[in-house]
């Protein structure tokens, strides 16, 4: 580079596009072919993460099971609660355990409507006690998902909405949106909104997701 | 007792278990004692709540029909005197507040006041219907002496609107004598309580009528005059009770009194002062009541995981609201937090007219200190809230609404899990890496079946299996099933089996999503 130009990137106050303006806190996703798409490489930490499906039941909830995996197992002075508000079906333990997750750290809440729902994310998002938090919901406001994203800011937890994608059509204060949809080949991942990145598109390959394969991703 | 409360709330009445323990106190114990005896005059007034200046009188019935028997200043100011009929009482005071006596009422003001003593001495004896002894000899040098002693009950009782006249004797007996009959004394020294006694009034001693009529008609009118009688006679004439109660008194025998024992359970009954249907102010009005159940939570260093809230209506059943918490807690701040979750989901039939606060068992409480360096997100801050977070979801979604999981040995897929109470550090280890879907449908939906395939939008295509699952015959739960994995055209990974008895049909059981 120009060592004027590098002299001018040195001065403090002066960043670049393409960098991230602050060190993200991030969480490898466990599929290389996301974690590529993604800026500082994983799910961002901290922040409210849209994930969309045409479909329910595509492969939304095996793209964060590597993910959830490394925060159970990880830093035990880090220890918190992964909360899952209101998933549509029961969710099962024995896959969750097979996936390495850690079954003790779970917390599992069943609310009657999507104002309950999206209640109890901010409550557990507010609480300081968990890592993560995965909600479902459908029909909200642009200022309940505010209020969600800040919850997350304010405690550095993952916030993971889950909503069909005829949501995609509001606006969303998320800091990732994705859409998945599953194809022959595999799923398909549009990144639709990526703060500190660039919108994108990537394929996660069968091979990495097949229910029956060998090995989970571990990360 | 009544001026200092807020706006929505009465006195409070404490509803204490009966006292359990007797113990002999001696004068001729070893060690001396001292006792100041506490009594309240105008109890029966002052139970009742007024604000300054509104005249408040007592009625109760006795063989004289309906009369006034107690007054506050401001009725006594009026004119109003003990012995008027409630219509001549109107008569001088149109406003006035004219309930009546109510012995329950004054028995619970009385049982919180001796926990309110206890502070002064770890030994407070009752002495029903207005009084109380306190054995302060040992409280004395802690306290400054007795004057300063005296002067900061006189004051703490002024402060919470009780009248008190205050005695104090090297008895018990000989102090609720002096209390009744010549209040203000204090005799330190047992050898001048026969002469401070000698001078008291018959008349003021609280013997039955007949006693003191007999004894005037004998001509006695003081209690030395009693002292100077042959002891058999006066057992014969006045009662061998008269005799003994003399005898306690000047310490010839000793005294066996039962100590008031603090309640081992909170309670608390609160009556609002209008009906109220409104939450919000529900809210506020049960705040001091949460506030109270910490005073007494942290004096006991104990902790409650169970607290039941009744709120009572004028003629439809109580509503009760019962506050869990996964770990003894003390704070107001929390029940009351807790607490708002449940009151947006409980449906009133009726507006409330009174409160009952109990607590459930005490526990201790574990000293926690907190770590001065921590941050938020560290280990202390996240184990702390992390049962807090279980009873604030539960108090808005329901207790069976929140749960952790756990696994179960079993093959049977549905059973191979539990449900466990969420704060479980034990963790079961990692069964076989089996192929298994992270959702699983409650009870497995049929499928259409063409040509013996299943069918579900298009015919499904099987990518793995059979995995063979035969198990239960133990508990009349048994299946036999093969299982596979299948997408449809939504690509979607299901996770499916067929019947291996019977009607042989296909069935949809997860989903791997």
């Amino acid at each position: 580079m120009n060592p004027g130009l590098e002299a001018l990137a040195a001065l403090p106050g002066v960043w670049r596009g393409g960098e991230t303006a602050t060190a993200l806190s991030v969480l490898a996703t466990g599929f290389t072919e996301l974690d590529d798409c993604l800026p500082g490489r994983g799910w961002p930490v901290g922040a409210l993460t849209e994930i969309c499906t045409q479909v329910p039941g595509s492969g939304e909830v095996s793209l964060v099971i590597p993910a959830l995996a490394a925060l159970s197992n990880g830093n035990i002075d880090d220890m918190g609660w992964i909360a899952w508000i209101s998933p549509p079906h029961s969710l099962y333990p024995p896959a969750l355990a097979a996936g390495g997750v850690r079954l003790s750290r779970l917390l599992l809440a069943q609310a009657a409507d999507t104002t309950d729902v999206l209640w109890g994310m901010e409550q557990a998002l507010r609480s300081g006690s968990c890592q993560a938090v995965l909600g479902w919901a459908d029909k909200t406001s642009e200022r309940s998902l505010r209020r969600l994203q800040l919850a997350a800011e304010s405690t550095r937890a993952w916030a993971v909405l889950y909503r069909p994608a005829h949501c995609l059509k509001q606006a969303s204060p998320a800091a990732l949106r994705l859409r998945l949809t599953a194809v022959a080949e595999g799923l398909e991942i549009d990144v639709l909104k990526n703060r500190g990145g660039r919108p994108g598109r990537c394929r996660i390959p069968q091979e990495a997701i097949r229910p029956d394969r060998k090995q989970p991703p571990r990360v | 007792m009544a001026v200092r409360q807020q706006s929505l709330i009465l006195p409070e009445q404490e509803v204490y278990q009966p006292p359990n323990s007797t113990v002999l106190l001696s004068q001729h114990a070893r060690r001396p004692q001292l006792w100041l005896a506490l009594r309240l005059p105008q109890l029966p007034v002052e139970v009742f709540p007024a604000t300054d200046g509104q005249a408040l009188a007592v009625v109760a019935t006795s063989t004289g029909g309906r009369s006034v028997q107690f007054c506050n200043p401001a009725a006594r100011r009026l004119g109003l005197r003990p012995g008027l009929t409630p219509g001549a009482a109107f008569v001088l005071a149109p406003n006035l507040h004219l309930p009546e006596r109510s012995p329950w009422r004054e028995q619970q003001v009385l049982q919180r006041l001796a926990g309110w003593a206890s502070q002064y001495t770890s030994l407070v004896s009752l002495e029903p219907p207005d009084g109380l002894l306190l054995e302060i000899h040992g409280s004395l040098r802690l306290f400054g002496g007795l004057s300063r002693l005296w002067q900061l009950l006189e004051q703490d009782l002024a402060s919470r609107g009780h009248r008190v006249e205050m005695a104090v004797a090297p008895t018990a007996q000989a102090a609720l004598w002096l209390a009744r009959g010549a209040p203000g004394s204090q005799v330190e020294k047992a050898h001048l309580l026969t002469s401070v006694l000698s001078r008291l009034s018959l008349q003021r001693l609280n013997w039955p009528k007949r006693v003191v009529k007999t004894l005037d008609e004998m001509g006695l009118r003081q209690l030395g005059d009693c002292l100077r009688l042959p002891r058999e006679g006066f057992a014969r004439r006045l009662g061998a009770e008269r005799l003994a109660e003399l005898d306690r008194a000047l310490g010839r025998i000793p005294e066996a009194r039962s100590t008031w024992v603090p309640p081992s359970r909170f309670s608390l009954s609160v009556d609002l002062n209008t009906e109220c249907m409104d939450r919000e102010r529900l809210m506020r009005a049960i705040r001091p009541l949460f506030e109270q159940l910490q005073r007494y939570l942290v004096v006991r260093q104990s902790g409650i995981q169970l607290v039941e809230l009744k709120l009572c209506h004028l003629r439809a059943p109580a509503s009760t609201v019962v506050l869990r918490l996964l770990s003894p807690g003390y704070q107001a701040e929390h029940f009351h937090a807790l607490l708002g979750g449940h009151m947006e989901r409980i449906a009133l039939p009726e507006p409330v007219v009174s409160l009952v606060l109990r607590s459930g068992r005490l526990q201790p409480l574990a000293a926690v200190s907190g770590d001065l360096l921590a941050s938020r997100q560290s280990m202390g801050g996240r184990g702390l809230s992390a049962g807090r977070l279980v009873e604030c979801l539960r108090a808005r979604l329901g207790r069976r609404a929140v749960y952790g999981v756990g696994l179960q040995q079993d093959y049977r897929p549905d059973r191979a899990w539990r449900r466990v109470e969420p704060v479980t550090t034990q963790e079961s280890g990692y069964p076989a890496q089996l192929c298994r879907p992270l959702w699983l449908l409650e009870s497995p939906i049929p499928l259409r079946q063409q040509l013996g395939w299943p069918w579900q939008e298009g015919r499904l295509r099987i990518q793995a299996g059979p995995e063979r699952i035969e198990s239960g015959w133990w508990d009349d739960a048994d299946i036999s099933r093969d299982y596979y994995l299948a997408r449809n055209a939504y690509q979607q990974w299901l996770w499916i089996y067929r019947e291996r008895q019977g009607t042989r049909r296909w069935y949809l059981h997860g989903l791997f999503a």
